[in-house]
């Protein structure tokens, strides 16, 4: 257990770092980028900067296409379909429409994260008082408790997309 | 390229004419720094194009609001970091990921990625790095790798300097002993 001597000690200096530590520390990056990557950064951002507003949809399908997505949605749609094709119906002649909640999308494996601007958009509209906007409630974090917090429709948001 | 200070460069960014000035000069400021400094939480390229996208677009859309309390550099690395923590929580909850797997999943990649040229010595403290939790090895990061000063890490973090101390000191311990244990 710490005493107050050793928390003070940790607090007054930094660590002296072993020699292996401190070898590496003067190597060169280990994470490489693509050729021309930062020169080609900005224009990609002030293209999406330009075009975002007009196009939510492209960002969700951009989402959707890459493999670590579409492979589980995929599986997820295939093990439904084939769930709601061998159900049998409780009543003969009851029309039923499957009802699915978000709890059950989630463990299927198909939920996808609401989209974040939709999500902000939501929430300053839901909270005038934030017109003034401060750099806290930049964070998506924030804005996603507060809409849990206050029980929002996110279907209502869902729909949009 | 010309160094406007962080009020000049709100003021410009406040003015239609001169917006796209301010920004470019932060972007191509600041890109590289925040570009590392979510790479090396996600390990992935394309994941870390993302967030750093994303960062820059929310940075975009409330520098307006930004009131010049902090540095922009702060406050960017703030969203940043927020981001790329916020990353690694859907990662784990969209594909109900234990943390172990996802430790392994990007272990693997520092093994796989060809983006990746580490040697065998980086390639154990890399690994090492990402077994840490989260906020640690990004307190880790920061220091080792950026030397920022424990009062930046501190406005960013939103975390006393005596406890970033501590968590540094902590990863520290545990990174050579992993080090040593290879």
């Amino acid at each position: 257990m710490n005493t107050n001597k050793d928390i003070k000690d940790l607090q007054d200096e930094d660590p002296q770092l072993s020699s292996t530590l401190n070898s590496i520390r003067n190597k060169a990056e280990s994470y490489q980028v693509p050729t021309g990557y930062f020169e080609k950064m900005e224009d990609e951002i002030l293209t999406r900067i330009q075009t975002k507003n007009k196009s939510v949809f492209n960002s969700v399908l951009n989402r959707l296409k890459r493999p670590q997505v579409s492979v589980p949605i995929g599986l997820a749609l295939a093990a439904i379909t084939l769930l709601l094709l061998t159900k049998k119906p409780v009543q003969e002649n009851s029309v039923s429409i499957p009802q699915i909640s978000q709890e059950e999308l989630i463990n299927s494996g198909i939920y996808i994260d609401m989209n974040e601007d939709l999500l902000l958009e939501s929430y300053f509209s839901a909270t005038p008082e934030q017109a003034n906007l401060t750099e806290e409630a930049v964070f998506f974090n924030e804005a996603e408790q507060y809409l849990i917090d206050h029980k929002m429709d996110v279907n209502l948001i869902m729909n949009e997309l | 390229m010309s160094e406007y200070s962080d009020k000049e460069l709100l003021d410009l960014f406040s003015k239609e004419e001169s917006k796209h000035l301010a920004f470019n000069t932060i972007m191509r400021k600041y890109r590289e720094k925040v570009y590392w400094h979510v790479r090396r939480m996600l390990v992935d390229h394309e994941d870390t194009d993302d967030v750093v996208q994303n960062c820059f677009i929310k940075a975009w859309d409330h520098l307006d609001g930004f009131r010049g309390d902090s540095a922009i550099f702060t406050w960017l690395y703030r969203i940043a970091s927020n981001e790329a923590l916020s990353f690694l929580k859907k990662k784990k909850r969209r594909f109900f990921l234990p943390i172990h797997d996802v430790e392994s999943e990007l272990s693997n990649l520092i093994d796989t990625d060809p983006l990746y040229s580490g040697d065998e010595i980086r390639k154990a403290l890399d690994k090492a790095v990402i077994k840490l939790p989260e906020r640690q090895r990004m307190v880790f990061n920061m220091k080792y790798y950026d030397e920022m000063k424990y009062e930046d890490m501190s406005a960013i973090l939103g975390v006393t300097v005596g406890a970033l101390k501590a968590s540094y000191h902590h990863a520290v311990k545990k990174i050579e002993q992993e080090l040593s244990e290879d």
